[in-house]
């Protein structure tokens, strides 16, 4: 067996698993694959150690936990910004309404003041009254 | 079979609204998930999270679980998309944070100075020098087959490919690793 027979054969080796005596020989003579054959079981255990690594008790706690509370934030995330918007929404309905209405208003106003002033009889003359006539003096 | 038939109730009752009913299938997975985290991450406390993050995906995206593969099947191929995700995270933030690594492993060496812990980051960057050489395909197969024991049909199963080709994955596999701890 030469090394490049011995890495073939090493690869295809499970774990657990006897030399062959042909392994066993060249091993016997070659520094390299002896060398080569220590470092991959030493990899190989590694592998075992991390293998045996135990997940967390608390595991289930925390995933139940950080699934109630990713609700929640994401109950939130929705809420807020549909409430900003219904508040904005809101804010400008009333604000145009307002608007609208104090429109209406004064232009029905000024209309029945100039309506009044020139078309009626005595035109004029009852407004004039309650300016000139002020009985508020300042002493 | 009867795990099957176990799983497809608790799936049932999870779809249904029933969050208590994830419980059992997180203390069934848990363990398996970990596992194959550990085999992409080789750090305890990243995989202790990796494997809340999975678990949480599953449980939420049950409804999309098509019954085409055995449950187990789909988990699998959950943990190890989320695994190459944070590995590929875990390297982009090591290259903005070279700093904090030197810390790391400085306060592992000070501070801890236990043999155990010495061992154990030897070990540990080992093992990310010689799995980091293999193909994402090799990779994948050789975590599944080492870390978690599964014939090369489950494997096959997992990756979608056939039993010799997993076998040639995980032949080739070990041969590129013994060219990485030849010269270890
Ligand atoms: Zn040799």
């Amino acid at each position: 067996m030469n090394c490049k027979n011995f890495s073939k054969a090493l690869a295809t080796l499970n774990q657990g698993e006897e030399w062959s005596p042909a392994m066993k020989a060249h091993l016997a003579v070659c520094h390299e694959c002896s060398l080569l054959a220590r470092n991959c079981a030493s990899f190989l255990d590694a592998v075992e150690v991390e293998k045996s690594f135990q997940v967390s008790p608390f595991t289930a706690t925390r995933v139940l936990a950080k699934m109630e509370a990713q609700s929640k934030s994401s109950f939130t995330l929705v809420l807020k910004p549909s409430l900003v918007m219904v508040f904005t929404i809101a804010f400008a309905i009333g604000l145009s309404g307002t608007w609208f209405i104090s429109n209406t208003k004064n232009s029905t106003r000024n209309s029945d003041i100039v309506t009044d002033y020139f078309t009626e009889l005595n035109s004029g003359y009852f407004i004039e009254q309650s300016w000139i006539n002020i009985d508020d003096y300042e002493e | 079979m009867k795990h099957e038939a176990d799983d497809n109730e608790v799936i049932a009752r999870i779809i249904g609204g029933d969050k208590e009913a994830c419980t059992p299938l997180v203390q069934r997975y848990q363990q398996k998930i970990f596992q194959t985290c550990i085999g992409f991450l080789h750090d305890e406390d990243e995989a202790q999270d990796l494997t809340q993050e999975v678990l949480i995906k599953i449980c939420r995206s049950l409804g999309q679980f098509k019954e085409q593969s055995a449950f187990s099947t789909w988990i699998y191929r959950i943990t190890i998309n989320m695994a190459i995700n944070r590995v590929r995270k875990l390297k982009i933030k090591s290259l903005f944070k070279p700093i904090d690594d030197n810390t790391k492993v400085l306060s592992y060496s000070s501070a801890e100075q236990s043999d155990g812990r010495l061992m154990r980051l030897e070990q540990k960057q080992m093992i990310q020098k010689a799995l980091g050489k293999l193909t994402s395909t090799q990779r994948k197969a050789f975590v599944l087959s080492y870390y978690r024991d599964l014939s090369n049909k489950e494997v096959g199963e997992i990756m979608n490919l056939s039993v010799g080709a997993i076998e040639s994955l995980i032949y080739r596999a070990r041969l590129r690793l013994q060219e990485v701890l030849k010269n270890n």
